[in-house]
């Protein structure tokens, strides 16, 4: 068989021509503004489903080490704000209730059937055996070290966030968190209705970036802005996730690691402080209770 | 050998052109407002702001205390204009058309990234007036709108406009 | 020409799985929320291996002084390029947004945004595009060098150039799996690892297209054998460190390189060739090993995209042999070339200097223009990127020296001009960036949003924005607007609060009165409370001004 030149050179160039029109993601005209319509609330069940279902992927806890006290953030020696987590193993009973509440504050989407086969679940705070896991926001966070675009960045208030749009999803954050409490956006899951906008103060994630437990960071945002703007002092206080709210037995506790009257510091007084041993040396900010120190 | 000659000039001229088109095309994108009318609602800003004192916060109740500026619904407007207002022609068309407006709120979709805080309140507290991103009520009433750039947010944030010095870390505004 | 339609075969079924790979975005292959790199990296490691075998047989060779080097050189470039177009464009279909991929070039803070050059990736960026340009700079100097012998000095110089910077390049893309946390990914020796298991594997494709050609390089084989050796050591590290061991990749890339050593089987050209693919088969393996040690529950698109790596190199390495045969019919002439080889062969000493100079120059200004405009990052954190950046300008210095020797200073300025052109139009276009095409892109504001929280503090924001329109900042009307329009209503003095009573003028508020509308709905029982407590510290304070 010959192939005249001219033919392979058209050939070639339509079938590059119909590569690069495929690839192409559309932008969008302006939004026109209109009256709201009410819209359906989506089914709140479906979101329930998909966390037991998750669930019986994994099975067993993570391991768990000692770790000190978490203490200033690496970065900002000199903040005095480092937002922190502490969830007591001996009173969670593993029901659940906070990965829901998880999902619908930030607006996390489901997952595709093909998806969920692959184990491609988007929950920020999962649950290992009946332990929730979720970021452990590190001090030294080995997914910060290694993102190229400066996308995944601590915050001044000493946990680790994520800027969408600087994010194109080299995935390389994921590939280094041992902890993998990272998750990718395969499905644009907004066009397929699997997202829902539970929340009108958390932006839906488009398909192809990074994201994960963000500690409710449009709530601590949101406390600092109003206490800023009406002149009172703002040392975090006062302002609580939605896995610590929606806790039947107050398990999780959150607060400023650097407030010795926050709640958080004076109830993990005396206790033993654990973190998932994978990210252990990293100066996590979300620990673990277990008995007495 | 004439053709060859042919071909450089055409190959030359297309590389020349094309590179100017690119750089006056990189030139052009780079407005700091634009103008489009985005509602077909004939309200009048400079009439109500300027004309009768009203502040920005009457109707966009969050402006000046508020995260975002809000919009208003309709029973903001019928606060006043419960009575026929002035003597101008229209204004009978217009009372008839409010008392027959849906009471659903007026919703508005900013041009502000979803995954930005902008906190309007803030902002004024610290001196940033409306006008300074909005533009005069004039300018609104003809349809400008501010595009919001984040090299624009943060020449303000670094202190080069003028304002004071504010915070640059990624985690204060993106969510 | 059989190689075209090789190519062709294997590339159009490639380009659906890299069409649908774009459109799909990464769920079409086979990744997982724990494994977040999949084929696509492990084909870009690869080929990026492959692509240094050009400039190891081309620009080491050449520094070294090997004989036979000038009978492999041509072909050893030709395929550096195209591996290099194939292993560039693997990345970019692996990233979740592939039109984002300009976020990874290390612009300072031009943008307001800056990369975080502490992360591989843009270490990778920076060398593999000056790696790029360098050896496309490369080999047309040589091209052009049969042409005009005067140009025959700068390519020692060049070559110095170019055999740091490959060994760089590999160290860095060894350093995306060394730097992290995988304990599969780490070592100290993952550098030369990587560095001989991309020389094995290119030494292999060289002797494989020279043989297509029709040709035979013996020191080649020679360094097939030892290559696999060396990668054998390796092999043996990795057993016992890390008790990493798969005895087909020893086998095909150990143990049937060893057959050469048969100089009856040595001498069937088939069975060359068979040699040196299953070198390269193993050493695929090997790194979609690395990259995926579980599961292979592959999809189409995982196998559309190695048909496309293969079938991307084969059309483009043919095509561009063909153009080189048209344009530079000498290069592919084994008589010419040993002709030309031996012309005398100088070192173009003061050029090559000036141009280390320049290139040292310019990493300097970038790390200080760096770190003038983001202070958060040391210097330090700059080198893996210098030197590249230090090799790009010098080679580019390089090449206005050697095109000064051929062309006229006329001819030059045009072509700087054009070049300039584009780079600056290319680069507005980086600087402006794409437009937000998220799925959900902006902000809904609606009176919904953003309610003020109730607290004593904030009645007085209520106040503002809800009551002063009429009544005032300070509770004395608003006279511009109320006076106009409005009867005016009474004062609210001390007295009359206090006889009216807390719970009535809640009840105003939320129901209305004469003119006043109702605010039930738009404020809540609470704010109303707030309202009026802070309507009587409105009387109380102005009262107490009266008095004094």
């Amino acid at each position: 068989m010959k192939i005249s030149r001219a033919s392979f050179l058209k050939l070639l160039a339509g079938a590059m021509a119909a590569v690069s029109l495929f690839g192409c993601r559309k932008g969008k005209p302006l939004p026109r503004n209109k009256h709201a319509k009410s819209l359906n609330k989506p089914d709140k069940n479906l979101w329930q489903k998909e966390i037991d279902e998750a669930r019986l992927l994994k099975p067993r806890p993570e391991p768990l080490a000692p770790v000190p006290r978490p203490g200033a953030h690496p970065k900002f020696r000199n903040g005095n704000i480092r937002f922190g987590m502490a969830i007591d193993l001996d009173i969670c009973d593993g029901c659940g209730k906070c990965a829901l509440a998880c999902m619908l504050e930030n607006n996390v989407p489901r997952v595709t059937s093909e998806d969920a086969k692959k184990g491609r679940y988007m929950h920020w705070l999962e649950l290992r055996g009946k332990m929730p896991v979720m970021c452990a926001h590190c001090g030294n966070a080995p997914c910060e070290k290694v993102c190229p675009t400066g996308a995944a960045v601590a915050s001044p208030d000493g946990f680790s966030s994520m800027v969408y749009p600087r994010c194109i999803g080299t995935r390389f954050c994921g590939a280094n968190c041992p902890l993998h409490a990272r998750k990718f956006n395969y499905a644009d899951s907004l066009t397929l209705g699997l997202a829902a906008k539970f929340n009108p103060e958390v932006p839906l994630r488009p398909q192809g970036v990074m994201e994960k437990c963000s500690l409710c960071i449009q709530r601590l945002q949101n406390a600092r802005i109003q206490a800023k703007t009406f002149g009172t002092e703002w040392l975090g206080k006062n302002v609580f996730p939605a896995c610590a709210e929606a806790c039947p037995k107050g398990a999780i506790l959150f607060g400023n690691w650097l407030d010795p009257e926050s709640e958080l510091v004076r109830k993990t007084q005396n206790r033993g402080i654990y973190a998932p041993k994978s990210v252990a040396k990293f100066l996590p900010a979300v620990v673990y209770l277990r008995g007495k120190a | 050998m004439r053709t060859r000659k042919v071909k450089w000039i055409v190959i030359w001229a297309v590389l020349i052109v094309g590179g100017a088109g690119l750089v006056a095309w990189d030139l052009a994108s780079f407005p700091e407002y634009f103008y489009e009318r985005s509602s077909r609602v004939p309200f009048n800003h400079e009439k109500h702001a300027e004309a009768l004192g009203l502040d920005c916060s009457k109707c966009h109740v969050g402006a000046e205390a508020g995260i975002r500026a809000t919009m208003p619904s309709k029973a903001d407007c019928m606060d006043c204009h419960n009575l026929p207002l002035t003597e101008s022609e229209g204004i009978e068309r217009l009372d008839k058309a409010l008392l027959n407006a849906p009471d659903a709120p007026f919703v508005f979709t900013s041009l502000l990234p979803s995954n930005v805080v902008f906190p309007h309140g803030l902002h004024v507290k610290s001196g940033v007036s409306c006008e300074t991103c909005h533009g005069s009520a004039k300018e609104i009433d003809a349809g400008r709108r501010p595009q919001v750039r984040m090299q624009d947010c943060l020449a303000c944030h670094q202190g080069k406009l003028g304002f004071p010095k504010a915070s640059t870390d990624c985690a204060r505004c993106h969510r | 020409m059989n190689i075209l339609i090789f190519g062709i075969a294997l590339l159009l079924p490639g380009l659906f799985a890299v069409d649908s790979a774009l459109t799909l975005g990464p769920s079409s292959w086979d990744i997982s929320q724990q494994r977040f790199w999949g084929t696509p990296i492990a084909n870009f490691v690869f080929w990026i291996g492959l692509a240094h075998a050009g400039t190891f047989f081309s620009a080491i060779l050449l520094v070294l002084g090997a004989r036979w080097q000038h009978r492999v050189a041509f072909m050893a470039e030709l395929s550096t390029l195209a591996a290099l177009m194939v292993a560039a464009s693997f990345p970019l279909i692996h990233l979740g947004i592939p039109s984002e991929f300009y976020q990874m070039i290390p612009m300072g803070n031009l943008r307001s945004v800056f990369v975080n050059p502490e992360s591989p990736l843009v270490w990778d960026f920076v060398a593999i595009l000056a790696y790029g340009i360098v050896s496309s700079l490369y080999i047309l100097l040589h091209l052009f060098s049969l042409q005009k012998s005067s140009l025959e000095r700068f390519r020692r110089p060049f070559a110095w150039i170019l055999f740091p910077l490959v060994l760089w390049v590999h160290t860095i893309v060894s350093m995306d799996f060394a730097v992290t946390f995988v304990p599969n990914w780490q070592g100290a020796y993952f550098p030369l690892y990587f560095i001989f298991g991309a020389l094995y594997s290119g030494v292999a494709l060289v002797l494989v297209l020279t043989e297509l050609s029709g040709r035979r390089v013996r020191a080649v084989e020679d360094l097939l054998i030892s290559f696999s050796w060396a990668i054998l050591a390796f092999w043996v590290w990795e057993a016992l460190a890390k008790g990493i061991w798969h005895s087909e990749i020893l086998v095909l890339g150990f143990l049937v390189p060893q057959l050469l050593w048969i100089s009856k089987i040595r001498e069937i050209q088939g069975a060359r060739v068979l040699v040196a693919i299953s070198g390269m088969v193993s050493l695929w393996w090997e790194r979609l090993l690395l990259v995926q040690p579980e599961s292979l529950d592959w999809t189409w698109v995982d196998i559309g995209l190695l048909s496309f790596g293969i079938g991307a190199f084969c059309v483009l390495f043919s095509l561009l042999r063909r153009g080189v045969q048209k344009a530079f019919p000498l290069a592919l002439d084994e008589n010419a070339l040993e002709e030309l080889r031996a012309r005398p062969v100088q070192f173009a000493r003061k050029p090559f200097w000036i141009s280390i100079c320049f290139g040292a120059l310019a990493a300097l200004l970038f790390a200080v223009y760096f770190v003038w405009n983001v202070p958060s990052i040391t210097w330090m954190r700059l080198i893996p990127i210098l030197f590249p950046i230090a090799a790009l300008t010098a080679a580019l210095s390089l090449s206005f020296f050697a095109a000064r020797k051929v062309w006229s200073s006329k001819r030059i300025a045009w072509i700087l001009g054009i070049l300039l052109l584009w780079g600056v139009g290319v680069w507005g276009l980086v600087f402006r960036g794409s437009d937000v095409s998220y799925s959900e892109a902006f902000v809904t504001v609606s009176d919904q949003a953003g309610k003020l929280k109730s607290s004593a503090v904030d009645a007085r924001e209520i106040w503002n924005a809800r009551c002063a329109a009429c009544h005032g900042k300070d509770g004395n009307l608003n006279r511009k607007f109320v006076h106009e329009y409005y009867p005016l209503p009474q004062t609210l003095s001390l007295s009359r609060i206090d006889s009216l009573g807390m719970d009535s003028l809640k009840r105003v508020i939320l129901d209305g009165r004469n003119y006043m509308r109702p605010f039930r709905g738009r404020i809540s029982d609470k704010e109303a409370a707030a309202l009026v407590h802070y309507l009587k510290s409105m009387a109380l304070q102005k009262e107490k001004g009266g008095l004094e």
